[in-house]
């Protein structure tokens, strides 16, 4: 009888592709296209970082891999789309979209009753990547609004503070020690 | 594996009807989605009125009304007309795209977007399908078919939204086989919008504050004094050194003009402190001007009258004052305009004397015309000559890459001076992936008047291909400091590398340069200009404390 996970590492390429390409279907034709031919990292980091990311974050999830390696491609991939024209849904929908592409895949293989067990186990596995998709968009939005604040504060706290030094609060001097 | 005449095969294909999957449209039929972090907001009535601007008023992106005036479209059809019998190259543009595709994918907002217009051959087709509607035989009687459409209010809201997406960086038209400069396309997607009052704040108050005061922050002659005598003191601090401060210093041999973002904002103001060491050390016979105030012209981004307006105090303070030529400070678009359009636009400049190193006796033939030359070429020059002493060793702890500003490096090809300048004060210089850097530089996300904060999330956008850029040489050589010749660089990069490369620190060359510099006089350098420890300078003390005991 063949595992799910022999299943999955024999139609690992496949599978890797589609959900590549079902994560490029976020954005409108032309651009997913123009993503899906430009291999140079420089001029396609889109294309890039979730080519490499799905293939990553797929056989990290087959071989038991540490979570850091699928922390450190979801990064890549929800940073990007976290300050991209998405509803937080739509910049993490891609991991969901993994299930389908195992199904897609695996035809008549994944409604095998033997597997249904072992597909719900890797469904989980999928479920708890998503969740880390989710908290990596929070992160993401978070520091964008850091930087909008820091940004407004380095424009004015040097200045300041010059001025500050310039006319001190005599209240704020050394205590006379007479 | 199922092969397509199994039946299998089918089943797997129907498993792809997805829903998420965006239905195929036309881009005419994608209405525009603007929401919160990507747009800019609108000018305000009080600046549109300084500068005598029409359709004042105030009002919100998010109105679905936008105040336009009741005659809208016939303004637009006759500014269109207008400017197309005025300007032969925006005929051109208009007429000879043939939709090659070879910009498509070289805009750093599409890069970093993925929306379609941002690729420059669509945000042309934006004004160039009411352009064929209105201005081609074949579009009037054709219309849609011939790739013309009706100009409704729908199109001016998508000309404002896309349009303040475009940083005018021209990285496309180095790709363009006919040379079609998308800058200039926006440029009068602009000018037009502006005929119907709609500006973005972060443009005309600084427009409207230089108009008045002479620089974009509208920084008054006092308060000029006071920022510059503060750096003093910080040099002061960090050097032992104190410097003089010449201000408005009529017979002055050369007026020295930079962009007054230099004066606030970190780390801009290291930059400009480095200037006035500079300047010091070589006991050149220089003045800053409480009027010509700014180098910086954000005219650029409004009209071009705007443009000339605010262009125009460079040259009558330089009469004014008497000096003999005039040198710019490390600002991006400044040079564009100085470069392009100051000679025609408000030369000749015959008063003046073509640029001579006072130190090297190098005369700048090259700005025989303008009379302006960059401080790069002005320090590069001192370097070859042995005019300056250095020790680059003082910069070891910084591994620095280089961005190309779009301005100076695709306007005026100021290549090699930087990197000159740059390898000359450090020892570790680390350049960044070949499609990334010099003509094809990618832009900062945050030029031509898009750098300010409401709109961060599209400025991250933008921002991106140089992030990514910067990220990698972090990754493979460690590198911890990126310098920029640009004052909205200085300002935009740092947040684009908090966000792609944090890590990452954005310095002037100058602020690299003074650093590497030792001054007569100065006091043991322990701190560099941001009056941070020298970390090898540290060290050493620690070291050496022991022995002493």
């Amino acid at each position: 009888m063949t595992t799910l996970g022999e299943l999955l590492r024999d139609n690992r390429d496949m599978i890797v592709q589609r959900w590549f390409y079902d994560g490029l279907a976020t954005y409108p034709e032309d651009s997913a296209s123009a993503f899906k031919r430009q291999k140079d990292p420089f001029a396609n980091p889109i294309g890039h970082s979730l080519r490499l990311g799905t293939k990553a974050i797929f056989d990290a999830l087959l071989d038991g891999a540490d979570s850091d390696t699928i922390q450190h491609h979801l990064n890549e991939i929800v940073k990007i789309r976290a300050v991209q024209q998405m509803t937080a849904s739509e910049a993490i929908r891609f991991v969901f979209s993994l299930k389908q592409a195992v199904r897609a895949e695996l035809g008549h293989a994944a409604r095998d009753p033997q597997m249904v067990d072992e597909l719900e186990a890797f469904d989980g596995k999928v479920d708890r990547v998503a969740l880390a998709a989710f908290d990596t968009y929070v992160q993401c939005r978070e520091q964008v609004s850091e930087l909008r604040v820091s940004e407004v504060k380095r424009q004015v706290s040097w200045i300041i503070d010059r001025v500050n030094r310039r006319d001190a609060n005599p209240e704020m001097a050394p205590a006379d020690p007479a | 594996m199922a092969k397509p005449d199994e039946p299998e095969f089918y089943e797997k294909e129907d498993l792809l009807k997805v829903d998420w999957k965006p239905p195929t449209k036309g881009w005419m039929d994608v209405p525009v989605d603007i929401r919160p972090g990507t747009y800019i907001y609108p000018g305000k009535a009080k600046n549109l009125k300084i500068l005598d601007l029409p359709n004042a008023r105030d009002w919100a992106v998010t109105d679905q009304d936008w105040k336009l005036p009741a005659d809208w479209k016939t303004t637009i059809l006759d500014g269109m007309a207008d400017r197309l019998s005025k300007y032969r190259s925006f005929k051109l543009f208009m007429d000879v795209c043939v939709r090659c595709g070879a910009c498509a994918d070289k805009c750093h907002f599409f890069i970093g977007s993925g929306d379609p217009k941002n690729m420059p051959v669509l945000r042309a087709e934006l004004l160039r399908s009411i352009y064929r509607k209105d201005f081609t035989a074949l579009g009037k009687v054709f219309g849609k078919l011939a790739g013309g459409r009706e100009l409704t209010e729908d199109v001016i809201k998508e000309w404002f939204y896309y349009f303040y997406q475009c940083t005018e960086c021209r990285r496309c038209s180095v790709f363009c086989p006919y040379g079609i400069d998308t800058a200039e396309i926006t440029m009068m997607g602009r000018e037009l919008l502006g005929l119907l009052g709609l500006y973005v704040n972060w443009v005309i108050e600084p427009v409207a504050n230089c108009f008045m005061v002479g620089n974009h922050l509208g920084i008054q002659p006092h308060g000029l004094k006071d920022t510059l005598e503060f750096m003093a003191d910080d040099i002061e601090e960090a050097t032992g050194i104190r410097v003089d401060i010449p201000i408005n210093k009529k017979g002055a041999e050369i007026l020295f003009v930079t962009p007054s973002g230099d004066f606030v904002a970190e780390p801009g103001i290291f930059t400009c402190m480095s200037y006035m060491l500079l300047f010091h050390e070589l006991g050149l016979d220089y003045t800053w001007s409480t009027y010509a105030s700014d180098g910086g012209n954000f005219g650029l981004f409004t009209s071009h009258e705007t443009l000339k307006r605010l262009n125009a105090k460079i040259y009558t303070e330089a009469k004014r004052l008497g000096v003999k030529w005039i040198l710019g400070g490390e600002c991006g678009h400044m040079w564009r305009v100085i470069h392009q359009y100051m000679d025609t636009m408000t030369g000749p400049a015959d008063f003046l004397e073509v640029p001579k190193s006072p130190m090297t006796g190098t005369v700048f033939e090259h700005a025989r015309s303008t009379k302006m030359i960059h401080l790069m070429e002005f320090t590069a020059d001192l370097i070859r000559n042995n005019k300056l002493k250095l020790d680059p060793s003082r910069n070891d702890h910084i591994t620095v890459t280089f961005h190309d500003s779009c301005n100076p490096a695709r306007a005026m090809g100021i290549f090699e001076e930087p990197r000159y300048v740059i390898r000359s004060v450090c020892n570790n210089f680390v350049e960044m992936p070949e499609n990334t850097i010099r003509e094809q530089t990618f832009c900062c996300g945050g030029g031509a008047g898009l750098g300010t904060d409401e709109n961060m999330e599209m400025r991250l956008r933008g921002g991106m291909p140089r992030g990514n850029a910067v990220r990698y040489v972090q990754e493979q050589h460690g590198v911890n400091q990126m310098a920029a010749m640009c004052a909205i660089d200085r300002a935009t990069l740092t947040t684009v590398a908090d966000y792609w490369a944090p890590g990452v620190k954005v310095t002037g060359i100058s602020e690299l340069v003074a650093n590497a510099m030792i001054f007569t006089g100065e006091k043991k350098r322990t701190e560099n200009l941001r009056l941070e420890p020298i970390p090898g300078v540290a060290e050493d003390d620690e070291v050496e404390a022991p022995s002493d005991e």
